[in-house]
């Protein structure tokens, strides 16, 4: 029986496609990479048997191809990456206050290396362990974990101004 | 979770644009009749060598010129040649 794509899409397309914005910070790249790991599953729909996990399965799927896409561009990449630094990727709220702190944290995530950005992202908004981020990301547990350390504490650093202000 | 880890996790994403659902639905093969009748051609094909392998070497099958499996070897025959036909 084939599986049922459009279930599998409407349950995981928004987080992927959020895992691909927060990574590549280009709405077209991160719609066209949602399209390709999709059509990819639509049509070879055996790519899924024996996946026990499909959410870390289609982020790795996506990850490698966002990766493969910037190696293609090579230094191209940084340009269209810097250019691209103003792509909104959260979604708007009428609060002001809201919409300064999102401003603020989309400004960080965009100081930080891709591949911390990845990290964070899987752990904060996938609620992924560091084993799951591992295997999705093909790195080991360890550099995951440190990884996002690193970015955490920058994220941190770079956001005080940020909540000492409220907070005063 | 620290305080910013849970302020971070309440931002939401924006969501994908919906003609990529339509564009990955338009991708999306048809099923039909043949893909529930014919889902595993490698393993149809095995059925069919296994049953070929065992009529071949039949060994109860008798080898007389009166015998049953005679004319039914000849009506196969027979079929095979107005294939070739058809097909020439």
């Amino acid at each position: 029986m084939p599986p049922d794509l459009a279930l599998i899409y409407d349950t995981h397309s928004r987080a992927i496609f959020a895992f691909l914005l927060n990574f590549t910070r280009n709405d077209a790249d991160a719609g066209d990479i949602l399209q390709d790991v999709f059509v990819k599953v639509a049509e070879r729909p055996s790519l899924l048997s024996g996946v026990k996990e499909i959410r870390p399965w289609l982020i790795r799927m996506a990850h490698r191809q966002a990766i493969d896409l910037i190696r293609r561009r090579g230094s191209h990449a940084r340009a269209i990456e810097s250019s691209a630094a103003d792509t909104p990727i959260f979604a708007q709220v009428e609060d002001a206050d809201g919409e300064a702190f999102r401003a603020a944290v989309a400004e960080a995530m965009a100081e930080l290396p891709e591949e911390q950005r990845a990290v964070v992202h899987l752990k904060v908004w996938e609620d992924m362990t560091f084993a799951q981020i591992a295997e999705a990301l093909g790195l080991s547990a360890n550099t995951a974990a440190s990884r996002y350390r690193y970015a955490l504490d920058k994220l941190e650093a770079l956001l005080r101004p940020l909540n000492k202000e409220y907070q005063s | 979770m620290s305080d910013l880890e849970n302020k971070l996790r309440s931002i939401a994403f924006r969501e994908p644009p919906q003609d990529i659902r339509r564009r990955v639905r338009a991708a999306t093969p048809r099923w039909t009749w043949r893909d529930w009748f014919w889902p595993s051609p490698l393993a149809w094909g095995a059925i069919a060598a296994v049953w070929l392998v065992a009529l071949a070497t039949e060994p109860s099958a008798p080898s007389t010129e009166n015998s049953a499996a005679r004319p039914l070897l000849a009506i196969a025959a027979r079929y095979d040649q107005s294939l070739e036909f058809d097909i020439k």
